[in-house]
């Protein structure tokens, strides 16, 4: 008997909404078990014991890495180049289907 | 102010201020956007291009480190950058880079109307682009995408639209005249508040269990409207037994109410994460020590009441503006007269004078002014005779010894002259003529 | 002049001493593209000028941001996205005379270890056109190893230089993060990604590391440490200590097994020392890494709205929407402490391990992949096979050593199988020095001179 699946197909949903992903009713099956199962795969993190060990964010020892205000700006993008890879544009701006507020 | 009856409101402001620097946040993409081209300041950093990665600014960091100070805030020793994730036009990256729960200041306070107002947190992060509309379309534009923006959080202790208003201006002059790290405008919107506002019982020792976030306010007075209908709103329903709904409601200007925008259902889960891009932050107690911050407004009004004797309104005033309060201590400096203090301030004050003026035409102007106008000796002459010959009894009292009672007859030709004399000018002809 | 085989450093002291043009060598690699290329499918876009005399051709992964080119991380939502910029690494090599010959294919987003996931279809496995090549950097392992190209460039943030170069039996170089800048690079996992070399030739590596290497003000997460003379320490006498860590030979195939061990001997006669040492199993790599990378992935494919470039997001396919709601729900409050928090709290532990281990020994020895090339399609078959197929590079990447893939000869179905060699941090040298002494030795099994029989000119 299968196990109940990790991530139900309500989740699923709920994550490619706030993905901004737009899932068929088959993808969302498919997906869920293939995901449930690399969720259930990840489990095994359990078997280290890390109560008292501080989260790495990153590999690097790092820190304070910044750049002086006022820099010369050698990165600028002229304007054909800004808009070159865009499909729609209008008095110098991107163009979106109207956002509704309220 | 409107009667609460048994409720008492509780408010919290939000408000964020764009930094003067000139680069942007992560890039060096100019942050001085306003009234450009639109699309002309970007670069593949703030444009989000693919494989662009962000650096941080150190002035913008150390500007935030500087309005901690300002506002009593502790700085945190290690900070970091975290991800907000949300999907808007007007974000390029689909996440803006600010700060969660290591932000760089944190419980601080700042005084207003004699009260203590408690600072939650103060944080910094970037700006979006800008989205407009027009018609079927919504346009954006980037050059506004990536301004180093700083986030100040209150606590909610403000119990009334005055001293929010109060508070705000008090922040608004440290931010723009003393540490001078942004034009803070609110028309221009380089200064965005927005107040989380609820009420509760006055004996209810809990917060509300709701708050409404209200946005679109682009002046001070707007402040004060919408704070007022919000809380005329939320008492009618409390009143009527109903909660209000916790929602985020936006101010219309022209009609000086406000209304709900498109909510959203359950709360935003903007997935916050460390940013990898940018290695963490530190602040030694050296560092933070020697970032030098200018005496502030409260301290230096409190000290010109004290060193000038000036009345405290008086005081405050000066101090609103860093030109002002500059060239009258300048001026005090020179004339070395810690007693004219109060009139050099009126001088200003009133117009009468401006800060370029130099200190003598000021000190000119302080003369004519406590010496009246000049006086015309002629009508004097007139005047002190006509009052001589009214009051013998009098002169015979002065010429007996009674020396004082000459302020007497400066009292009475002052009348005479209907007070276009100088006071001196008439006590030492009164003497002249009295002692011949 | 006879090219074919040719090291990258050979044929830039040709250049150099004018025996051979860039004319020349544009025109040979434009040959063998026509003539392998539809074969094996290796190339995306071939640029469309030679470079100026005295420059090299060379490769890179496309997703690398090459100026003026056609960029697409393989994937339709860049279907004809031309670059603005030049990565990085691009501008480098191209200030050491080098010029963009062409973009090799990748897994889209470089999510995947077989090339597979490409939106422009597989690479093939030189060895074995009925094999995937590995990935993602498959098209630029496929590239080197069938000599189209003499040295290529691709990245790994979770094996994805290592496993093409095990499978297409080259060297391919991982190196340490934060040693190479990111910049321009489409990234995946930001606190992963490594910019590396591929080539037949350890010293091409050591060359191209030379050339790519060092801080940069654009990436803040790169190391300020100066950039040692690789090329110089090649030949260096070292005598290592090498650590062989039981449980990274788990669930490893027979004959990968033995290729490795007989590589240990040939190191044992050159005068290392083999130490066991006691290591986290790598499974607990493979879930931090999953959990991390895709969280990031998740947060990085968030730009890509088509409103400024691109496809919108209808234009994603299958493995990068998996990815990304993964990646979602591990960062989802609710689920964040329970996935990211402990995935970052166990990726200390990995970085622990290995400092610990480092004290001990000076370098590590693995198998690159438990297997050498699968077949095409056999992916399907897992419930998360990018990663899993790693699970033995993923510790490298979790802790952010540097780790080199070199072939030790082929097993039965006469297909490559990849060692690898960590190193501590930042200690390229090493495991370059040790590689470059195997090849020298070696001649890698007269591995090239086999395969190339079959990509003759």
């Amino acid at each position: 008997m299968k196990n109940k699946k990790t991530l139900a197909n309500e989740e699923i949903k709920h994550l490619a909404k706030l993905s901004a992903l737009d899932l068929t009713d088959e993808e969302i099956e498919k997906y869920g078990d293939q995901l449930s199962e690399t969720l259930d795969y990840v489990e095994n993190l359990n078997e280290l014991k890390t109560a008292t060990v501080k989260e790495a964010h990153s590999v690097t020892e790092s820190k304070d890495v910044f750049f002086e205000d006022g820099a010369e700006n050698k990165r600028s993008l002229k304007e054909e180049i800004v808009f070159r890879n865009s499909k729609k544009t209008k008095n110098s701006q991107f163009v979106v289907d109207r956002i509704l507020k309220s | 102010m409107i009667d609460m009856k048994d409720y008492v409101p509780v408010i919290g402001l939000e408000i964020h201020v764009e930094l003067s620097t000139k680069s942007k946040m992560f890039c060096q993409c100019s942050a001085d956007f306003f009234g450009k081209r639109p699309n002309s300041l970007v670069c593949p950093v703030c444009l989000g291009l693919p494989g662009a990665l962000p650096v941080p600014n150190k002035k913008a960091v150390e500007w935030t480190v500087k309005i901690g100070k300002a506002l009593n805030c502790k700085i945190n020793p290690e900070s970091k950058f975290d991800r907000k994730h949300y999907f808007y036009p007007d974000l390029p990256k689909g996440y803006q880079i600010s700060q969660y729960d290591e932000p760089i200041a944190v419980g601080g306070f700042l005084e207003a109307n004699k009260k203590k107002f408690r600072i939650h947190r103060v944080h910094l992060e970037e700006d979006t682009g800008k989205l407009t509309h027009e018609g079927k379309d919504s346009l954006v534009d980037f050059n506004r995408s990536g301004v180093p923006l700083v986030e100040i959080v209150t606590e909610p202790d403000f119990t009334n639209s005055e001293d929010v208003v109060a508070f705000l201006k008090e922040l608004h002059t440290i931010i723009k005249e003393y540490l001078q790290v942004s034009d803070a405008n609110m028309d221009q919107g380089s200064m965005r508040l927005e107040p989380n506002i609820s009420i509760k019982k006055v004996d209810d020792k809990n917060l509300p269990n709701y708050k409404v976030e209200v946005k679109n306010i682009n002046s001070f007075n707007f402040v004060k409207r919408a704070i007022e209908f919000e809380l005329k709103r939320q008492l009618e329903l409390l009143q009527k037994g109903e909660t209000p709904i916790q929602e985020t409601r936006g101010f219309n200007e022209k009609k000086g109410i406000t209304v709900p925008q498109r909510t959203k259902e359950g709360a935003e889960d903007y997935r916050y994460f460390p940013e990898p891009d940018i290695p963490p932050l530190s602040f030694t107690q050296k560092y933070v020590e020697e970032v030098e911050i200018p005496e502030l407004p409260a301290q230096k009004t409190k000290r010109y009441e004290k060193n000038y004797n000036l009345r405290e309104h008086d005081a405050f005033i000066l101090t609103r503006d860093g030109k002002m309060a500059t060239y009258f201590e300048k001026v005090m400096e020179e004339i070395r007269d810690k007693a004219k203090g109060q009139k050099v301030a009126n001088l200003i004050i009133n117009k009468k004078i401006d800060s370029t003026a130099s200190v003598k035409e000021l000190t000119e102007k302080l003369k004519d002014q406590s010496e009246g106008r000049k006086t015309d000796l002629g009508s004097l002459e007139s005047a002190i005779v006509a009052v001589l010959e009214g009051h013998p009894k009098e002169i015979k009292e002065y010429q007996s010894g009674k020396e004082n009672i000459i302020m007497f007859f400066v009292g009475q030709v002052m009348r005479e002259m209907k007070g276009q004399a100088n006071p001196q000018v008439v006590k030492q002809e009164l003497e002249k003529k009295l002692k011949k | 002049m006879n090219i074919l085989g040719k090291s990258y450093v050979e044929l830039l002291g040709l250049l150099n001493s004018k025996k051979i043009s860039t004319k020349e060598l544009h025109e040979y690699f434009s040959k063998r593209e026509k003539k392998y290329n539809k074969e094996l499918n290796v190339f995306l876009t071939l640029a469309e000028n030679p470079g100026v005399e005295g420059e090299m051709p060379l490769a890179y992964k496309d997703n690398y941001n090459t100026e003026g080119i056609r960029t697409t991380a393989s994937s339709k939502v860049l279907d004809s996205y031309i670059s603005p910029y030049d990565a990085t690494v691009v501008e480098r090599l191209k200030k050491s005379k080098t010029y963009v010959f062409g973009k090799t294919n990748l897994d889209a987003w470089a999510h995947g270890a077989s090339t597979e996931t490409s939106d422009y279809g597989a690479t093939k496995n030189p060895w074995d056109t009925s094999r995937v090549p590995g990935g993602s950097s498959g098209g630029s392992a496929a590239a080197t190893a069938s000599y189209l190209m003499p040295a290529t460039i691709g990245s790994d943030t979770g094996g994805s230089i290592r496993c093409p170069a095990s499978w297409c039996g080259v060297v391919g170089l991982k190196p340490t993060y934060g040693r190479v800048s990111r910049y321009g690079v489409i990234a995946m996992g930001s606190s992963f990604d490594c910019p590396g070399p591929l080539s037949w030739h350890v010293e091409d590596c050591a060359l191209l590391l030379s050339h790519m290497a060092g801080f940069d003000p654009y990436d803040a997460t790169t190391s300020s440490k100066p950039v040692p003379a690789y090329m110089e320490k090649l030949n260096a006498e070292k005598k290592l200590k090498i650590g062989i860590a039981e449980s990274f030979f788990e669930n490893v195939d027979k004959e990968v097994k033995k290729k490795i061990e007989e590589a240990l001997e040939i190191l044992r006669k050159m005068g290392h020392i083999e130490k066991k040492i006691k290591m986290l199993n790598p499974k607990h790599a493979l879930s931090a890494y999953t959990i991390l990378q895709r969280s990031e992935v998740s947060s990085n494919l968030g730009r890509y709205d088509g409103i400024r470039y691109g496809n919108d997001r209808s234009f994603f396919k299958e493995e990068a929407k998996k990815r990304i709601m993964l990646g979602t729900y591990t960062l989802s409050h609710g689920y964040y402490d329970q996935y990211y928090k402990k995935a970052q709290k166990v990726r200390a532990l990995i970085i622990e391990d290995f400092k610990k281990a480092f004290d001990d020994v000076d370098i590590i020895i693995a198998p690159s992949t438990p297997s050498t090339a699968v077949k095409l399609g056999e992916f399907k078959k897992y419930p998360f096979f990018g990663e899993q197929m790693d699970i033995l590079n993923e510790p490298a990447n979790v802790s952010g050593i540097p780790s080199i893939n070199i072939p030790v000869g082929l097993d039965s179905k006469r297909l490559p199988v990849g060692m690898q060699i960590m190193g501590r941090q930042f200690d390229e040298e090493t495991i370059l020095n040790v590689s470059y002494k195997f090849q020298r030795e070696t001649n890698f099994f007269n591995m090239r001179e086999t395969l190339l029989k079959k990509y003759h000119d």
